[in-house]
This record gives structure tokens, sequence and C-alpha cells, in this order.
């Protein structure tokens, strides 16, 4: 019998990729010991040999080298078909997989970049999705640490081939050390802090193209790590000495030219796992609103069940804005559309500090929106979510509202005049464009102070009625 | 590696010999056969080695189809389809309510019987607490899928093992009175058993166990429904 790769509960049907892992290895054991057959397999015995493999190293970590070297010696695909099997594996059962397996696991994926398996690069990224925010258990942290090491061993060889998977690690560390640097300082988290610092200023400032292909998402990641020695003094660079950064053939010369880049989807699936991402996406394809209660306390009760959690959110309504465009169809079904799901994830925040940075993700595309390089299905949350609230809710519309003139006035005080210029833009497409009929309703809503009515008529002529 | 591939006519008779002491029957005594051509191994070129290896390749995968199709079709339909001298016996056409064979039926679709042959899938909305009856450990949960919810007992270490979204697939189940309760369960003879979270939608109303039935006048071995007793759970109240 064959030990397993999870611990399935009683009464749980086994995982239909573990099943298949499990009685590969079971019926083709006796072939997984040396000496080897050097017989060339059939394609159906290859797929079953890998799957076989897959499960010897896994479970058998004392013949693991053995495996591995089996492997070596029948491949015949670049890998593809086991680095697949690898992917498909880190993405549907890595929560469940027992501790010595991720062990395995992470050692495993370590040799495919070795070899340069193909498709190395997914297992990677799959990894880093693993990541839990806000979450400083033992096996979050554990998880954290080998793959800092994994990259800053495998630093050369991942800058030299697959240098996409440097930018995707610098977006989730600095995320996660976020998380680490919040709050009181403990022993154990010294040391992983000390490694992912080191790991994000290492690519910062020796690589610094892989920072701009992030995009402007990088700029409000460092601004939460300010505190940071190391970072605020990469933010001093970048705002007032750009000139530091030589990129190889791109004149880094300001901030601007970041805040400008649209920072793509990919980076925004980086920090929602795979289960959340499928929870997320059944609700907003399958749900019917009005219909959709419990499935949002299901969803709340798995991912959103401690008060550290709610930081979680802010990934979660950038995931929603950037990274989950539903079609016409279903956005003119009455299946649950994005701006009710931001609207409960903001209203069941307890701290004011997750707000502000919700409403920061929830408006960030919004700041320096250009029509030609932005995408309108990013900014039409926030201003649905605006619409919708004002004859129940109109407590969120105000708020919004107050945050977003407050924005535009202070984040970034030297460019005033190009958030004014994007904000307006934004209003003035998305009217344009019929998401919404026209701001008559923000501007003619009598439960809206007088004064944030006529900020917003300014905002939205682009500045230029009136002085600021 | 590389493989020596022999293109003699010597070679390749060596290769037909040994191929025709081996059939793919898909019968597990065809190792037996196979037992004298494992000496061959050691005195034999690559090509045949390549060869045997890849007829027996060729058993382990057929047995391992056997293994999978006789727990997809149960023992009795895999006998059936090996022995194809018998004939197919005649199963006698199946009256309303009253089934031989489990097959996965709706929530909306299910009637009070005193069978356990009721095989459905749906997702836990709301779970009960757990109280004890005699010696056992009970709880009330409603279920539902897209077609109707109900109410589902679940039964001693059932009432540990399953929480709300969890995905449920029911065999053998029983939808009967317990206790004037009108309730499906897995029963003694069924089971239940988890196959996913979230991912499925649902609706409340209509509540199979919130209906009032009566015996078919024209078959009294059947139930029919007389009327709604409440359009959803009177135990779990919708959510406003």
């Amino acid at each position: 019998m064959a030990s397993r790769l999870t611990l399935t509960p009683p009464f749980e049907a086994e995982n239909a990729l573990e099943t298949s892992l499990r009685e590969a290895f079971e019926s083709l054991k006796p072939s997984l010991r040396p000496p080897f057959s050097v017989a060339i397999p059939t394609p159906d015995q290859y797929t079953l040999l890998n799957r076989a493999i897959l499960h010897g190293v896994l479970t058998e970590p004392q013949f693991a080298k053995t495996h591995i070297k089996h492997l070596h010696a029948l491949v015949t695909d670049g890998y593809a078909t086991f680095v697949n099997l690898l992917l498909n594996l880190v993405n549907h059962l890595y929560p469940k997989l027992l501790a010595s397996v991720k062990t395995q696991l992470v050692w495993l994926t370590d040799q495919t970049i070795g070899v340069l398996g193909i498709g190395y690069d997914a297992v990677l990224v799959s990894l880093l999705r693993q990541i839990a925010g806000a979450d400083c258990g033992d096996g979050n942290l554990w998880l954290c640490s080998r793959l800092v090491t994994l990259f800053l061993e495998q630093w050369h060889c991942l800058l030299e081939d697959a240098p996409h998977v440097l930018s995707f690690a610098l977006y989730t560390f600095l995320r996660v050390l976020t998380d680490h640097c919040r709050g009181v300082s403990v022993e154990k988290l010294e040391t992983l802090k000390r490694l992912e610092i080191h790991l994000c200023v290492k690519i910062v400032r020796e690589e610094f193209h892989l920072c701009l292909k992030i995009g402007r998402d990088f700029i409000r990641l460092l601004q939460d790590l300010v505190h940071v020695p190391e970072f605020r003094a990469i933010l001093k660079d970048i705002v007032f000495n750009p000139c530091v950064f030589n990129v190889v053939g791109f004149q880094f010369k300001d901030v601007s030219q970041i805040y400008f880049t649209r920072t793509s989807s990919r980076y925004s699936l980086l920090r929602i796992s795979p289960d959340m991402e499928t929870q997320l996406r059944f609700l907003l394809t399958s749900i019917k609103l009005g219909h959709h209660k419990r499935h949002q306390l299901w969803f709340a009760k798995k991912f959103l069940n401690e008060p550290d959690k709610e930081f979680v959110i802010v990934d979660i309504v950038r995931f929603i804005c950037c990274a989950h465009h539903p079609s016409n169809e279903i956005i003119q079904s009455d299946i649950v559309p994005r701006w009710a799901l931001i609207g409960w994830l903001l209203t069941s925040c307890r701290s004011n500090h997750v707000v502000a940075n919700v409403k920061l993700a929830l408006f960030y595309d919004w700041l320096f929106f250009d029509e030609r390089v932005d995408n309108i299905m990013n900014i039409e949350p926030a201003v649905l979510l605006m619409v919708h609230s004002v004859p129940n809710y109109v407590d969120i519309t105000h708020a919004l509202l107050e945050f977003l003139l407050h924005l535009v006035d202070n984040y970034d005080v030297e460019r005033k005049g190009m958030m004014i210029k994007g904000v307006s833009s934004a209003f003035q497409l998305l009217v344009r464009k019929g998401v919404i009929r026209s701001l008559d309703v923000l501007i003619s809503c009598p439960a809206l102070p007088p004064g944030l009515k006529e900020g917003l008529k300014r905002l939205v002529a682009g500045g230029k009625v009136g002085s600021s | 590696m590389l493989q020596k591939w022999g293109r003699d006519k010597e070679k390749k008779k060596e290769r037909e010999d040994i191929s025709q002491t081996v059939t793919t029957s898909g019968d597990p005594d065809t190792l037996s056969l196979l037992r004298p051509s494992l000496s061959l191994l050691k005195h034999r070129s690559f090509t045949a080695c390549r060869h045997f290896t890849l007829t027996l390749a060729s058993i382990f995968v057929h047995n391992i189809e056997f293994k999978r199709k006789k727990r997809e079709l149960g023992s009795v339909a895999v006998f059936v389809r090996l022995n194809d001298r018998e004939p197919q016996s005649q199963r006698p056409i199946p009256s309303v309510g009253v089934l031989n064979k489990s097959e996965m039926v709706l929530l909306k679709d299910i009637v009070p019987a005193a069978q356990n042959n009721i095989e459905s899938k749906f997702i836990v909305l709301e779970k009960g607490s757990t109280t004890l009856e005699g010696q056992n450990r009970i709880c009330l949960t409603l279920v539902a899928d897209e077609t109707a919810a109900v109410h589902l007992q679940l039964w001693g270490d059932e009432c540990d093992a399953f929480n709300s979204g969890d995905i449920i697939h029911l065999t053998k189940g029983i939808f009967s009175y317990q206790h004037a309760n009108l309730i499906l369960r897995a029963g003694k003879r069924g089971r239940l058993e988890k196959i996913g979270e979230f991912t499925m939608s649902y609706v409340e109303i209509p509540n199979m166990s919130e209906i009032h039935w009566i015996p078919d006048p024209s078959n009294s071995k059947n139930y029919i429904q007389d009327y709604v007793i409440s359009p959803h759970s009177r135990i779990f109240p919708l959510i406003p």
C-alpha cells in the first residue's frame, strides 16, 4: 500500500489526481527500482511512469534521488509531462499535502529548475500563490522561507531564463513583507524578514527593469513598506533620484512613467490562492444577486475568519477589479455584480487602516487613467458601487467620494495635475461608454454634502473650473 | 542512451515468437503464460526485451483499466461485459417510485419510500446542532441542489464530517419518516461522501421535507404530493 500524499479524512472522496498518481505508483512499483528497463515506453506507458515517479519522489524521500535519475533517463519531452503533473498537484492539492510531501515538492521544484524542465516557471508562480496573505502560521512561514532561499540560490538561472518569475517574486514578497513587518517583531520572523528584504532590494537595485514590468502597483506596494529603512531609501531614490536606476535601453526619468504603466492582471492573480480564485469566480459567474448571502458567509468563514485576515481584502478587491472581467452577457443578467461583492467586502472591514487600503486598491487605476493604456473594466466597479449605493447606502457613496477627492489632493502633491486629468478622463469615459448614464445621480444627490458635490464637479471638469 | 533496432529478419522472427505467447485477453492469468518467457530476458536482444516490456506494459495498463471499470460499473456489470458468451439478463421495467438500481435523481424528484436507492448530489446550506438519540449522535441539516431543498439527517461520525458549504454525493440513501419528520439520510446501507465545496448553486424553495404526502390511490406502494406545508424549511428559515 503506497503512502498517501494527503490526509483524506473519512467521508471525503479521494482527489482524482491523487488517485491517478497513487495507482500509477502502485502498478509500476517494481519498475521503479534499479536496474531500470532501457526499453522506450509507449506514450501511455510514459505518462504512467511520470505519474509513478512523481508519487515516488513525494512519498519516498529515501529513494528520491533514484527516482529522479530514472526520470532523467527516460524523459523524452523536456520534462513537460512531469512538470505539468507537478503544476496540477500544486494548484489543486497543495493546501492538503502532508508536511513531508511539501518538503519533497519544493526540493523537486528546485530539481526541475536545474534541468530547465518545460513549464517550471508556472510551478514557481503557483507556489508563490500558495503563500497565504496575512498568515504568520508555521506552515506558511516555512513556504516563504523555502521560496526566498530558492530564488536567491537560482538567481542567475532565473534571471537568464525566466526573468518574469523574478518580477512575480518581487510583487509577492513586497506584499508578504507588509504582513511580516506589521505588529510586534517576533524572533522567528527576523531571519525570514532579512532574507525577503535582501531579495527584494537585490531585484530593485540590480534589475530595475523587472520593477518597471510590474507597473503602478509596484509603487503602491512600496508605499506600504515606507517604515522599513531599505524601502524608504528606494522610494526616495525613485522619486528624487531616478537616474540611480540604470536601465538598459530605457531612460527612467520620473516616477510618473511607472504610474502610467498599467499593472497586468497576472499580478493581481498572484496574491489570490487557486481556491480563493475558484470561489470568487464562481460567485461572480453562477450565483444570482439575492441568493448570494450563504456563499458570502462560507467564503468569509474559510478565508476571512480571523481579524488579521482582513488585510487579504485589499488583494481580493484588486483581483476583482483587474483580473475578473465579466462578459456583457453576465453584466446584463442578474448574476452578482462585482460592485456588490466589493461593497460587502468594504463594509466587513473593521480596521480603518484596511478600509483606507481597500479604497486605494479600488481607485488606484483611476488616478493615472489613460484610455489608450488602461481598461475601463478596471474602473467600472468603483463608479457602479458609488452610484448603486445612492438610495439606501449613501454613506458608502459619501465615504468613497470623499476618499477620491482626498486622494487626488494628497497622494502625490507634485503630480496633482496628472491625477486630476486621470480621474476626470475616467469619469468621462464611463459616461461616454454608457456604464452610467450621467454623473447627475451623484452631483444632484440630496443626501451628499454640497462641498463634496462641488469638489466632484470641479474634478470632472478636469480641474479647470475655479481654483483647487 | 542509444537503442539498437535490429532490422534482421532473424530478430524480427524472434519478436513474433514472443508476442504470440502473450494475449491481451484481460485475464490476469495471462501473467502465468509470461513466466516461461521471463527467462528469455537473459538471452535475447534489446529489441526482444523492448517488445516484451511493451506487451507486459499493455497488460498492466489493461489491469488498471479493469480495476477502474470494476469500480465504476459495479462488480456485476464487469462480469457481464467480459463474458460475452452469457446472454444479458432481462431486467423488469421499473415502475414509478420503485427502482431496482439507484440512479442520480434531482431533489425535486425524490419521493418518500422504504427503499434505500436514492443517489443525489447537493450542497449543505446549514447545519443544526448535534443531539443524542439514545447512544447515537444525530444532526439535522438543510441541503439543496438547483431544483429543491430537503432536510438531511447526519448520524454518528457523519455529524463531524460535514459543514455548510460542502458538496455531498449520496448513494443508496433513503427518504422516509423518522419520528414524524420526513428526512433524507444515508441509512445503514447508504453512504455520504464529500466531493467538493462551494461551487454549486441552489434553491431553498420547494423543500421536499415540508410537503404532505399521501399514498397514490392507483398504486398504494407509491406516494404522491398532497399539499405544501411550507414553501421553505420551517426549521432553517430563509436568510433575508
